[in-house]
């Protein structure tokens, strides 16, 4: 359960910083997607069941507080998790940079879905290439953040006295 | 002397590395399984949900509620702190260059400044709660003014969170104002805290009229590029400069409230439409304070 104490907490904070700090400080189209990081970390370094449900969760709490379809986060951000889960079972990934990586293609493949969901993309075709920028804008910053949030997510587990997570339940 | 069977399978695969690792590939198999078996099972609850709750009054559900409700006050403590700040640097700006020598004056001109700088916002404020107070006057409806105290967790879409909920009688789908035009309608509502769908986003549909030649069309968000007008035929005389307002038919807005200026019109390489741009009256930037209609909207508010 103290896995889950610290994903909330962690959450809490991402959440935080998305829809509070950064709009007040102007930032509204570039926003960071901390919580598909933390979504990422749990596919990468925490496999069992309950991380499953946090990944869902956290998808669930992204759509509470953005856009109006709800659901649409939470399928994709729990795919998002399931493919780094996978992936991490077939590839060595203890290194922040491998998670950086995962992080850029799952921004990139969570906006690119949920601009094709969405019909955004059909009817802006004229601000394609626009939208395309942002998106990849978006993936680079979040890829850039991912090893400071690993690393606070490390030390949060040292200090609730979770198990290093390398992969294990 | 007969070993219990777990206490026997532990020396039999700590024995026998090659068995024991196979042990543990079933155990990691059966493990994953289970894993996949779940993650399958959220996606289609997932999918269920993206079906079933499309639109907006599906979206107060409880737990978005719950959500919504346990991030105000840390989202209204964050806008006051950082309004603070904001008064407190621009104070500090202002004093920088002031001499030593006159320390006590700076002392008492940093406080006056403060004092002036907080006066100010308060004018700001009093000046465009006055002006929503004279839009709720014009509209005759009733209304609660709220304050903004968040953004959208993505950059992908635009809503903004406010600082009134259901206990101020707000409900999905209210028509938002602010003094310069239409701002959005309500999609979610906790007990203290709502969210709001702007214009400008995608999602967003509104029907409007041209004032000028009063042609309607179909007013959507066009993410990076403003609004766009739909569904206006090649033949149809919309003109840059051209005010739109609300036409009252969507059950939303009230007839006759400015949302937006038409910025460029073009007729479409292929299709029988015109590719009608539009710049909004409201600067979604720097949203502060909104007015939320509570009351269902009179067919119509045309006064001019």
């Amino acid at each position: 359960m103290r896995i889950a104490v610290l994903f909330a907490l962690a959450a809490f904070l991402a959440l935080a910083i998305q829809t509070c700090l950064l709009h007040w400080a102007g930032v509204q189209r570039l926003v960071p997607d901390l919580l598909l990081v933390l979504a990422v970390n749990l596919g990468l370094k925490h496999h069992g069941l309950l991380a499953t449900i946090l990944a869902f969760m956290l998808g669930y709490v992204t759509d509470a507080f953005s856009g109006a379809r709800i659901g649409l986060n939470t399928l994709l951000v729990t795919i998002v998790y399931l493919a780094c889960y996978e992936t991490s079972r077939h590839i060595w990934m203890n290194n922040d940079l491998v998670g950086a990586i995962a992080v850029f293609l799952g921004v990139i493949f969570k906006d690119l879905a949920t601009l094709l969901l969405t019909g955004t993309l059909s009817s802006s075709p004229s601000g394609l290439s626009s939208l395309l920028l942002e998106v990849l804008a978006q993936a680079l910053l979040t890829a850039c953040l991912t090893p400071l949030v690993f690393e606070l997510l490390r030390r949060g587990a040292a200090v609730l006295g979770l198990p290093r997570a390398n992969g294990g339940e | 002397m007969t070993l219990p069977s777990s206490e026997y399978e532990r020396i039999r695969f700590a024995s026998w590395p090659t068995l024991g690792a196979a042990f543990n590939g079933r155990r990691s198999s059966a493990r994953r399984n289970r894993l996949l078996l779940l993650g399958t099972v959220l996606v289609l609850v997932s999918i269920h949900l993206l079906s079933t709750g499309v639109r907006q009054d599906d979206l107060s559900s409880k737990p978005q509620q719950f959500l919504l409700e346990v991030m105000r006050p840390f989202a209204s403590a964050l806008a006051h702190m950082v309004r603070t700040a904001e008064q407190v640097y621009r104070s500090y700006i202002a004093l920088v260059h002031v001499n030593e020598e006159n320390q006590r004056l700076r002392a008492r001109l940093e406080r006056l400044e403060f004092l002036e700088t907080r006066l100010k916002e308060l004018e700001a404020d009093n000046e465009r709660l006055s002006q929503l107070l004279e839009v709720r006057r014009a509209l005759d409806v009733k209304a609660v003014a709220a304050n903004v105290i968040g953004g959208d967790a993505t950059g992908l879409s635009r809503t903004v969170i406010i600082d009134r909920g259901g206990s101020s009688g707000l409900k999905p789908g209210m028509a938002v104002l602010c003094e310069q035009g239409v701002v959005g309608k309500t999609i979610a509502v906790s007990r203290n805290a709502a969210r709001v769908l702007l214009l400008e986003d995608h999602n967003c549909a509104t029907d409007v009229i041209d004032q000028r030649s009063r042609i309607h069309g179909i007013l959507e968000g066009a993410v990076g590029e403003g609004l766009v007008l739909k569904y206006v035929q090649r033949s149809e005389d919309v003109k840059p400069g051209d005010r739109l307002v609300t036409s009252g038919l969507d059950g939303v807005f009230p007839r006759g409230l400015l949302v937006g200026f038409v910025s460029d019109v073009r007729p479409q390489s292929s299709g029988m439409f015109l590719d009608i741009r539009v710049t909004p009256a409201v600067n979604f930037r720097q949203l502060e304070q909104v007015l939320v209609m509570t009351e269902q909207v009179p067919a119509s508010l045309d006064h001019n």
